[in-house]
């Protein structure tokens, strides 16, 4: 992540015109660095269902 | 090599702001699609490297092949497909249990075939000939985007073949085949379609039916009878027409980005429902709203999430080094502590709220306008709060703080806008009330201070210093109750309803759990019936976290508004040497 011109670059891929047929073989570094960080982030996150209230206050 | 996403700095102080603006939603959709298939080439590298057990199903490169040939045929159609709100989340659980081993339920085949469904769903859509293999859940088939075909088993996983011909599609289970109706989106016997309702010109899937559909699962079906369709039906209608008369940018946004409704039942009469994740953009759960404003504000306050979620995908606002994990945050909303990061979430869900009630208000007339001026300033003030405890207690990036500045700044603008004295003393008192209940609940005074100043107390001694050491977070589990909240929300919506309250307040007693008649006078307006009521219920109840909130709010002293947790631990610990409580009013003084 950086910041420059008046926007911040992220480390997210761009993959809006990419065809999904090359996806999976594709090697780009961005797509790589990308993958890393998700993928790292999927794997420890301790995502959840976002409420007002705690679930078991209810 | 390929770009990434960027967030324009003009874009990012917009949302700071609380500013809906559909082109920045679009743009967080992109980010999210980009994540999506990001996740999917995540899912496939993972599941080739660990070779997991397919069978009974094809391996996953199948899925992917399907999905690639569905793509060819129609790009939008699988594009609807891959949007399905729940696809990053399902990728995200999945690499989890891959890296985790895949031991446990379901069955790791059954969760990956995920990809099955989804490839299925979108060869479908796009009008391709294909077969497949999916995995069956209790006997039922969910394709992602098209509804849920009843192939019937007896065991709790399966599996089902799909043959789609010259737009026919056959679904043969263990124990049934299902033919989908030409009309996917039309009920056929053993066929249940996703439905839709209508949002001035878009529309929302109603997804009563998607195992997934509340993020945890998998869960069963709850189908919606046809009066209850058409009660949700009614209720978007009147929403959207309130949103696009009055709130355009709202609107607009909501029509950029969110996609699926997913009905839930309220908790009770007075606590509807809702929920989003963190990992899902476009959906929301919610109980049926009451009325189109409360409609409204749910879905601002959904949407935000949403946003949200993707943002912090792209850029980190906490620092990740830092400390915003661990629940030990005041968030004004919440009965338990938070962690900087879900007091974040929280924080800028109540900006968009506040946002819209701010627009609301002037567009209402009577009691409405009254409610809508009072959500207005108690979202603002406790969302100026969680703002000034992220500043101050969290650890946040340098874009974190700009951002929050600027939400601050948004805050004090709002803060400064004039409503009745009524509506603001009222909005005051239930931010305050809340505060004080949590620090109550959660904050313990060490014992040798408490013991120090009740032995001071004992021998008439003038109160000594009282040690700097903040109170320690000792989180009690449960909820607070939130019955006097309740009761001004009555006031101010219901008067005649107040009035019966007033006037019978054995039957408010019966209908709002925890109230007393100590918080019908407070809220009543007479502190001096409250206060005498309060100090009453301590003599029985000196443990009350309730009663000393209110009897705080009442009276007012200083060290009571300040560190109620500090006057109540040296009342107990007098009581409990004396065996005869200290007079509430006289400690509060003393230690004041």
């Amino acid at each position: 992540m950086g910041q420059a011109r008046g926007e911040v670059t992220t480390r997210m891929v761009d993959l809006s015109t990419f065809p999904l047929a090359e996806l999976r073989g594709s090697d780009d570094p961005a797509l790589l660095r990308s993958l890393r960080q998700l993928a790292g982030r999927a794997e420890c996150s301790r995502t959840g269902v976002l409420q007002n209230q705690a679930p078991d206050a209810r | 090599m390929l770009d990434t996403h960027r967030v324009s700095l003009t874009n990012l102080d917009a949302m700071a702001a609380g500013r809906s603006d559909a082109a920045v939603v679009a743009q967080l959709g992109q980010a999210d699609r980009s994540r999506r298939l990001t996740l999917l080439r995540a899912v496939l590298d993972s599941a080739a490297e660990l070779k997991p057990a397919m069978s009974p199903l094809p391996p996953l490169d199948e899925a992917w092949a399907l999905l690639i040939e569905a793509q060819h045929c129609d790009p939008a159609a699988t594009d609807r497909v891959l949007a399905h709100p729940h696809t990053g989340l399902w990728a995200a659980n999945v690499l989890q249990r891959l890296a985790g081993g895949g031991l446990g339920d379901p069955p790791l085949w059954a969760d990956l075939g995920g990809l099955h469904r989804l490839a299925t769903a979108a060869a479908i859509r796009a009008g391709h000939d294909f077969r497949s293999r999916v995995p069956v859940w209790r006997g039922r088939l969910m394709l992602p985007t098209l509804g849920l075909a009843d192939v019937r088993s007896r065991r709790e996983w399966d599996f089902a073949q799909v043959h789609a011909e010259r737009g026919h599609v056959l679904v043969r289970g263990p124990a049934g085949s299902v033919q989908l109706p030409d009309d996917s989106s039309a009920d056929g016997p053993g066929w249940s379609a996703l439905r839709t309702v209508r949002a001035g010109d878009g529309e929302f899937v109603l997804d009563d039916l998607d195992p997934y559909r509340e993020f945890d699962g998998p869960v069963p079906p709850q189908r919606l009878d046809a009066g209850e369709v058409t009660r949700w039906a009614e209720i978007l209608g009147d929403t959207w027409q309130l949103l696009t008369e009055h709130h355009p940018a709202i609107a607009a946004e909501l029509t950029a980005g969110l996609t699926t409704l997913v009905p839930r039942a309220a908790i009770d009469r007075f606590t509807p429902y809702s929920a989003s994740h963190n990992d899902v953009f476009g959906s929301v759960v919610l109980s049926r709203p009451p009325d189109a404003t409360t409609f409204a504000a749910t879905l601002v306050h959904e949407f935000q999430h949403n946003k949200l979620g993707v943002l912090l995908v792209l850029v980190d606002l906490l620092d990740p080094a830092g400390d915003n994990d661990s629940p030990r945050l005041y968030a004004p909303w919440r009965d338990d502590p938070r962690p900087a990061v879900g007091l974040l979430h929280g924080a800028y869900s109540f900006l968009g709220v506040t946002a819209f009630y701010r627009g609301h208000y002037p567009v209402e007339k009577g009691l409405a306008a009254r409610a809508a001026q009072f959500e207005f300033a108690y979202r603002r003030e406790q969302t100026a709060h969680a703002v000034r405890t992220l500043l101050a207690e969290s650890v946040p990036s340098a874009l974190g703080r700009r951002f929050l500045t600027i939400a601050g700044e948004r805050l004090r603008e709002w803060g400064t806008e004039p409503l009745p004295d009524d509506i603001g003393h009222a909005a005051g008192r239930a931010t305050l009330d809340h505060r004080l209940t949590w620090r109550l609940r959660h904050l313990r005074v060490a014992d040798r201070v408490v013991a120090e100043l009740a032995e001071a107390w004992l021998r008439n001694r003038p109160c000594p210093p009282v040690p700097a050491v903040p109170p320690a977070l000792v989180p009690a589990p449960g909820s607070a109750g939130h019955a006097r909240l309740t009761l001004t929300r009555t006031w101010l919506t219901d008067p005649d309803l107040y009035d019966v309250y007033r006037a019978e307040p054995e039957l408010a007693m019966a209908e709002i759990s925890g109230m007393s008649a100590a918080d019908l006078a407070l809220v009543d307006g007479d502190t001096v019936t409250a206060a005498d009521r309060y100090r009453r219920r301590l003599t029985t109840t000196p443990g009350s976290t309730a009663t000393w909130a209110g009897f705080a709010l009442a009276t007012r002293h200083p060290v009571l508004l300040s560190r109620p947790e500090l006057v109540r631990a040296v009342h107990r610990e007098v009581l409990r040497q004396r065996g005869v409580a200290p007079d509430p009013d006289r400690l509060a003084r003393w230690l004041g």
